[in-house]
């Protein structure tokens, strides 16, 4: 037998004993609950967890459902599931993305818990239908939601050799960047600022390393990723735009395994295991790059001189004390460092610690306890210059401590109800002498606190197979709190420093401002038929910390102001409507998503306005209307040999800056585009898996150039010609085009092999289309010149090598 | 981020993205004519003068001046000054307007269409003197070796804080034959007027500002003023540069610094957004006009430096010269040679005592041809 041969054959008794186990499971009666108790036609509550065979990790999204009466559930982020089915034979049918569908035979007597298992389908090869199965896009409530799992993130092609989940997010409708390696997504015609970063429940400040290049999360430790752009649950708040939530592994709680992957530019490694066999689990990941080294052999000095670095860490343990009480703990560092001429260093690092306790009360209920510090520092320290060197530090820092609940009181009605509760301190920023004879005049502003409280109730209700209402409510308050001095400016009169009359002081937890208001959040869901429903969302979201930029993408020195005096709370309101429909047995979703969203208090920077360091931004930020519509197209086949999506979006972005006065307008009041607003945009994701071993990956993007500020007019001023600008972004750079294709190759299946590895060859930006970032314009020896920058202007190959022990 | 910290940073980015920069002509778009007010009024020993200009489409070359305008300078309990067009769209006071540091000033303008301008008034401000000008030779990150010049400067009276400079720069340069004689009808006569040596200057045209406003002093360390090449002819001999410095309001230090960010240092991944240039001076009958320029009034205290090419290491300096040849003639042949692009150099005796000429060609000899031969006032 050739080793060829060999690898097959052990490829297919590992495929057939999955099969056997599978037909195992599938055929053994399962009986829930006491016999005595059985009383026809009555419905008893059954619940537990549902987790993948070889891991024990709990499977999120999973669905379970019965055929007749047509009733089904999807686990939670725990992988826990609650349904109340009718007692007797029933047949379970489960079915979650990368694993086989399989059915369970159950005998149910009365309410109780069953803990079910997945298994993995490692290459679905077979298009495996389940004829009656309605889909979860069909018949799920939610709407504006994408899912995306670790497994599909890892084909798509990698930039430097990183799979990065923001990016993969990217090829989403309604999800755009101001530009390639640039930090932060816009969803829908949202702000960078206006998306709740999440790694387990933990905000991330800043996402992204090195320059936005590659996402601050470790692929190795995702499971997976959930982006909510529209109908956004009554349990999240405190952004308006959407919410970006990373959920990670909670490690393998049967056996020690290990992962990780070696590209060019990175390298990385996570291992995971059972601390208590079925009942505790680590997961440990981390990153680094050596980027360092590269950049010292590139021969000039400008850049060999530079340095660029950063790592990652990430940890988490997860412990089943009893069926009842589960306790998670994780933690997240991450540190970046660069600098230029051995001049000027940049650093930042993000922090987050969670504690969770899963406390299940009954088969009905569970509460989930979780405390929360998230943390985001940057440091700049010069000291070329003896008389100019210094340190200046920024950093912000919160502790969110909140119980959710989750109850189900039967089976028509699914209440999750909480209390949130979040704590900031804000160090604003210093700067401080660095050595004996600097001069910088230390400047340290003053400490901001807030405190962010939110109650909530939401209901899914179904009043019918058909149709199924989601009514929550969210309501919260915003404090600002002291110490603080407060400046103060004249009453009718633009906010300058010109104006300013004083300063009031408040003492230490003298409450400053408040704001507070409710946040309605409607969602409804109308089957027109088996394959088509109709679907209509509103929400109203409050935010009450904003990100200052006066750059087009986010750069590490952009500050985090909390709301207060003059910073009002933005306010978001977005309703959304969607057709869906299934084609060809569920295999092809088709959708339709349009959406109008207008935000109150959305925030531009006056001209030349200062952001670092700056004790009057009230006095270079101003609060403006803004306006957002688009309507999204995707077609997705999830299975099959060929699967993948095609996207299209039409959106605009808009944004009014009114004012009483001539120098708070801008573009004298008329609405103008945002910096993000790009009308057109289309995505397509392919993956075409050839064998068992070959896939071959595709990205193609297309977008309209994004908006700039655009010289109008030239003169000569002190000998030099200069450039008079246009109003804010009312021109545009050409438009954007990027084809990636990427080559999977997977080593040979040998179970017992110890290392399972795979190679993947991927060209980013194949054509080589040098798009632009930006063009700008610079008088240079009296002449003005006009320049493109591009980012990755040529194709990118490169190679990473994965493997699992 | 200061500019090079800027630029270091955009490198960085294009290294490791394999991204580029590429020169464009920018099309035009959307056109507006602004009337452009360049007015700075010192307490130097020369006329005050002012020049309008209007704005011109980006893809033109044309430079439109202002011609026919009426403006007055008047200081606040004081004379007023009539300016008149001394070429088009360059107007001048007759004479020294004696301008003094703490006075008031008001520039007036009406255009020959009869449109009224007014400046705000702006008071002049002193200027604490430079304290030091100086050079370090050597290699730039980017591997550009020449000479940095760097500017000190601080305020005793800690009351400046903004600060502007200018410069210009001369430097000497020669040319390969040092042409004594030339040929005059006939006849040759010795040369009086030195056609060897000259000079060559230039001025800044970026612009050049800096704040100590986030130090405990008013100081200002090392500000990198200009970098002098070696790359060009200008440190071959002998190098000079007078730097003025001028205080600035806090106000006029913010519209020169926007001018800067906006015009000359773009192009980062971080570009803070371009927009209208706020200046002081305002069409009387229509606020929402906008005028580009910023009337200014400031004391000018200067500072000059010479770099001697003996200074400095003893590297290889371009020659712009090295394609320069000779060639010998006898005397008959002189008309036919000076019919042609060649000039005189020396007289030489060939082997048998006969006189020979020297030739070459003008660019090799007249260094007139590229700069001046007066010597500067300031060339010792």
């Amino acid at each position: 037998m050739s080793p060829v041969e060999g690898e097959v054959v052990d490829f297919l008794q590992a495929e057939e004993k999955k099969v056997i186990l599978q037909n195992t499971l599938e055929n053994t009666l399962i009986e829930v609950g006491s016999k005595s108790k059985i009383i026809d036609g009555q419905f008893v509550n059954l619940a537990g967890h549902i987790r993948d065979s070889k891991t024990g990790e709990p499977l999120i999204g999973a669905m379970m459902y019965i055929d007749n009466p047509r009733i089904g559930v999807a686990t939670d982020q725990f992988g826990y599931y609650s349904i109340n089915l009718p007692q007797g034979r029933l047949s379970l049918l489960l079915k979650c993305i990368g694993y086989k569908d399989t059915k369970r035979p159950l005998m149910l007597y009365s309410q109780g818990k069953l803990d079910l298992e997945m298994i993995e389908d490692v290459i679905p090869l077979k298009e495996v239908i389940i004829e009656s199965e309605k889909d979860v896009n069909i018949a799920g409530m939610q709407m504006g939601v994408e899912r995306l799992d670790a497994q599909s993130m890892k084909k798509v092609p990698p930039v430097l050799g990183e799979v990065d989940v923001l990016r993969v997010a990217l090829t989403l409708p309604g999800v755009q960047s101001v530009g390639e390696g640039a930090n932060g997504i816009n969803v829908r015609g949202g702000n960078a600022d206006q998306n709740l970063m999440l790694l387990n429940d933990a905000t991330v400040y800043n996402p992204t390393h090195l320059f936005g290049f590659f996402s601050a999360f470790n692929p190795d430790v995702i499971k997976s990723v959930e982006l909510h752009k529209g109908g956004i649950p009554a349990e999240f708040g405190g952004r308006i735009s959407s919410v970006f939530e990373v959920q990670t592994k909670e490690g393998n709680n049967k056996n020690f395994v290990g992962s990780g992957g070696i590209s060019p530019v990175t390298a990385r490694l996570a291992f995971e295991g059972p601390i208590v066999k079925n009942k505790a689990s680590y997961i440990v990941g981390g990153r680094s790059t050596y980027s360092d080294w590269i950049l010292n052999r590139i021969p000039n000095d400008a850049i060999n001189n530079s340095t660029a670095s950063f790592y990652d860490l990430y940890a988490r343990i997860s412990y089943d004390i009893n069926e009842k009480n589960t306790l998670y703990a994780s933690g997240y560092y991450s540190h970046d460092k660069f600098g230029f001429n051995s001049d000027t260093i940049y650093s930042y690092t993000n922090q987050n610690v969670s504690l969770q306790w899963k406390h299940i009360f009954n088969n009905k209920l569970y509460g989930v306890f979780t405390g929360v510090y998230s943390g985001y520092t940057y440091h700049v320290k010069s000291e070329k210059n003896e008389v100019n060197a210094f340190d200046m530090d920024y950093a912000i820092k919160n502790i969110n401590g909140k119980i959710d609940f989750s109850y189900f009181p039967n089976s028509r009605h699914k209440v999750d109800f909480g209390i949130s509760s979040i704590y900031y301190g804000l160090e604003p920023g210093s700067m401080l002498p660095a050595g004996i004879n600097s001069l910088i005049l230390p400047k340290i502003l003053e400490n901001e606190q807030g405190l962010e409280s939110a109650i909530y109730l939401g209901d899914k209700y179904d009043f019918s197979p058909r149709f199924s209402v989601y009514i929550g409510l969210r309501y919260s308050i915003y404090n600002y709190l002291g110490p603080k001095s407060v400046n103060q400016y004249a009453e009718n009169a633009p906010i300058t420093e010109a104006t300013q009359t004083g300063e009031k002081n408040y003492s230490k937890n003298q409450v400053i401002e408040t704001y507070h208001g409710p946040e309605l959040r409607l969602s409804a869901r109308y089957s027109l038929n088996d394959d088509t429903s109709l679907k209509l969302s509103y929400n109203k979201m409050r935010q009450y910390i904003h990100m200052l930029s006066n750059t087009t993408s986010i750069s590490p020195t952009d500050t985090w102001k909390l709301s207060d005096s003059y910073f009002k709370p933005q306010i978001g309101d977005q309703v959304s409507l969607g057709l869906y429909r299934n084609f060809k047995n569920n295999t092809i979703e088709g959708s339709v998503e349009a959406y109008y969203k207008t935000i109150a208090n959305l925030l531009d920077f006056k001209s030349g306005a200062q952001l670092v360091l700056n004790e009057q931004l009230e006095t270079d930020i101003i609060g403006g209307q803004g306006n957002a519509y688009g309507v999204e197209f995707l077609l997705r086949k999830k299975t099959g040999k060929l699967n993948g999506w095609l996207s299209y979006t039409y959106s605009k972005s808009l944004i009014r800056i009114e004012s009483d006065f001539a120098d708070e307008e801008i573009n004298n009041g008329a609405y103008y585009p945002t910096n993000y607003d790009k009308p057109h945009a289309v995505n397509l994701l392919a993956n075409w898996k050839f064998s068992r071993r070959l896939s071959v990956s595709t990205v193609m993007s297309y977008s309209s150039g994004r908006p700039i500020t655009y010289p109008i007019a030239k003169y000569n001023y002190n000998g030099t010609e200069r450039l008079h600008y246009s109003e804010r972004n009312q021109y545009r750079i050409p438009d954007y085009f990027r084809l990636d294709l990427s080559l999977n190759i997977e080593g040979n299946h040998k179970v017992k092999k110890l290392n399972h590895s795979s190679w993947t060859l991927a060209v980013y930006n194949l054509t080589g289309r040098d798009n632009a970032y930006s063009v700008y314009f610079v008088s240079q020896n009296g002449k003005v010149k006009g320049y493109q920058l591009s980012i990755f202007a040529e194709a990118i190959p490169t190679i990473t090598y994965n493997f699992r022990f | 981020m200061s500019y090079h910290k800027i630029y270091s940073y955009l490198l960085l980015i294009v290294a490791l993205s394999g991204g580029c920069v590429q020169e464009f002509d920018p099309p035009a778009q959307g056109y507006e004519n602004l009337l452009v007010v360049e007015a700075f009024l010192s307490n130097e020993d020369e006329p005050f003068e002012v020049r309008l200009s209007r704005s011109v489409p980006i893809d033109t070359s044309a430079f439109v001046p202002e011609s026919g305008a009426q403006i007055t300078l008047s200081e606040r309990d004081g004379a007023t000054f009539v300016l008149s067009e001394k070429r088009t769209g360059v107007y001048q006071s007759s004479g020294m307007i004696a301008a003094q540091a703490g006075r008031t000033y008001q520039l007036q303008i009406k255009t020959a269409s009869g449109t009224r301008y007014l400046s705000d008034e702006v008071v002049m401000r002193p200027t604490p003197a430079i304290d030091e000008v100086s050079f370090i030779f050597g290699e730039k990150p980017n591997g550009d070796l020449g000479a940095q010049v760097y500017i000190d400067t601080h305020d005793p009276d800690n009351n400046t804080w903004y600060y502007r400079w200018e410069w210009q720069e001369t430097w000497e340069f020669r040319t390969p034959y040092n042409s004594y004689i030339y040929y005059d009808e006939g006849e040759i006569k010795l040369r009086e007027e030195d056609i060897n040596t000259c000079w060559k200057s230039g001025r800044s045209t970026s612009i050049e500002v800096a704040t100590s406003k986030n130090l405990s002093s008013d100081h200002i360390s090392d500000y990198p003023i200009h970098f002098v090449s070696a790359k060009t002819d200008r440190l071959n001999f002998r190098y000079s540069m007078l730097v003025k410095q001028f205080a600035l309001s806090e106000e006029s230090y913010v519209f020169w610094n926007e001018m800067k960010k906006f015009t000359e240092t773009l192009g980062t991944l971080f570009d803070p957004q371009p927009s209208v240039i706020k200046g002081n001076i305002h069409n009387v009958a229509d606020d929402k006009e906008i005028v580009i320029g910023y009337f200014d009034a400031s004391e000018v205290k200067e500072q000059r430096i010479f770099i001697r090419n003996s200074d400095l290491p003893s590297i290889r300096f371009p020659n712009y010269f090295s394609s320069c040849e000779d060639t010998i003639v006898s005397e008959d042949m002189i008309p036919a040679m000076l019919a042609t692009n060649y000039m005189l150099v020396a007289e030489e005796m060939d082997m048998t005592g006969l006189p020979v000429y020297l030739f070459s060609t003008a660019g090799c000899v007249d260094c007139t041809k590229y700069g001046t031969n007066v010597k500067p006032p300031f060339w010792n």
